[in-house]
């Protein structure tokens, strides 16, 4: 800082540290993106999806990616308007990410309306844009951001515990909540099974968080939590979120429209069992 | 820079970090990516009323085909809804006569956007009077 030269050196190297982190946000948008660019529901719904979802849809991403970024970013950030630019700036990385994969397949051409092009794009973008912010804890890299983002992972209160959780929830259930399987299984089922996967599904979260436990990841409940106290505060809870979550994703793709409530009820528990497993692991994969 | 800023960024990151512009630029771009993303669709999700889709199609070429003829045509959606399933049919006629017919199915025409197809014949359409058109759709 005390000498020009020096400076300038440093100038250089974060612009040429940026330009890393910005190659890798890239990747991680395509690695986690890219099972849901190579679905054709996802194409389709840009033109039958309800354009006030798509547009709540893409606003409700800006506030995910910038917690996601406080919490887990690609880069190191210590104000909020850090975690804001890098919010934005992963909702672009995602945005061009999902850009050129859609014109290398073919999905988008020529002919199409402005509005079908954007709305094929900006429902990618949103996965892509996620992915570029995991990226981070995805492609492992230098020590420091990773022991910055640990800590912050630590560290966590109750309230940033559920909103990995969340994320860990979006990040499962999103590369399949656009098939038609959802609704097809939940077809299947019998109330029987359903309330079996739910109990199932529980019991896994359960024992996601008491595995936890032992490993002493979590800081914000001490060693001897009763069973109660640790199941409601985390499992309950956690699948009440995860049940929220999932019949958010299923209304706004449009899966569940004119199903009657207990079939809705069905594919959202269907949809829950991805969705927990995400939010249970999400300490594990975020 | 001011003084008391960059002590604060030394004490909190260990490093000194200085924001490079591009990184600026790509924020900028996505918050415009995300502004305009949103005003599209809210502005067509609150302007455009749900009328049905108005299908016309147009023949572009008639190719000689394996056993036949080949009718190439693109398919224009100017509605405001996408149909699924367009099942479209063409019709050969001599006179009141039908000569022949064949039938395909789009699986989907959206809105406002254009798509291409084909329908073969094994009568020639240039000595016919050939008809295309929609006979129905589903609502995706």
């Amino acid at each position: 800082m005390s000498s020009p030269s020096k400076n300038v050196k440093s100038e250089k190297s974060d612009a040429r540290r940026f330009f890393v982190d910005l190659s890798r946000a890239f990747g991680g948008a395509i690695l986690f993106s890219f099972p849901l660019l190579m679905t054709m529901e996802m194409w389709r719904l840009a033109f039958y999806m309800d354009g006030l979802r798509l547009a709540l849809f893409t606003l409700l991403t800006i506030p995910l990616l910038i917690g996601l970024s406080y919490y887990d970013g690609f880069e190191q950030t210590n104000t909020v308007k850090d975690d804001v630019r890098g919010a934005f700036i992963a909702y672009a990385v995602g945005f061009a990410a999902s850009t050129l994969v859609l014109i290398l397949f073919g999905v988008i051409t020529p002919g199409m309306s402005a509005n079908e092009i954007i709305g094929k794009i900006s429902i990618q973008a949103v996965a892509a844009g996620l992915g570029a912010m995991l990226t981070q804890s995805l492609l492992v890299i230098d020590d420091e951001t990773e022991k910055n983002a640990e800590k912050r992972k630590r560290s966590a209160s109750y309230g940033g515990q559920l909103f990995l959780m969340v994320v860990g929830a979006m990040f499962l259930s999103l590369s399949v909540a656009p098939t038609e399987e959802m609704v097809l299984i939940s077809y299947q089922m019998t109330y029987w099974h359903t309330a079996a996967l739910a109990g199932v599904t529980l019991l896994m979260k359960y024992g996601f968080v008491y595995a936890a436990k032992f490993q002493g990841h979590h800081k914000v409940h001490s060693p001897d939590e009763s069973f109660l106290s640790l199941f409601l505060r985390f499992t309950v809870v956690g699948y009440a979120i995860v049940l929220l979550i999932s019949f958010y994703i299923l209304w706004t793709f449009g899966s569940i429209d004119g199903l009657s409530f207990a079939e809705k009820l069905k594919a959202t528990i269907v949809l829950g069992f991805p969705a927990a497993i995400g939010a249970a692991a999400s300490r594990l994969i975020l | 820079m001011p003084k008391e800023k960059s002590d604060k960024q030394e004490q909190g990151a260990g490093r000194q970090k200085n924001v490079p512009v591009g990184e600026w630029i790509v924020a900028v771009v996505g918050l415009i990516l995300v502004i305009g993303s949103i005003s599209l669709t809210l502005y067509r999700a609150l302007t455009e009323e749900s009328t049905p889709p108005v299908i016309s199609i147009t023949v572009d070429s008639i190719l000689p085909a394996e056993n036949g003829f080949l009718v190439r045509f693109s398919v224009q959606n100017t509605g405001n809804q996408t149909a699924a399933d367009l099942n479209i049919e063409g019709v050969l006629k001599n006179g009141e006569e039908i000569a022949e017919t064949s039938a395909m199915t789009l699986t989907y025409a959206p809105a406002h956007s254009m798509r291409e197809g084909g329908l073969f014949f094994t009568k020639n359409p240039n000595e016919l009077d050939l008809q295309i058109r929609s006979t129905g759709y589903s609502v995706p």
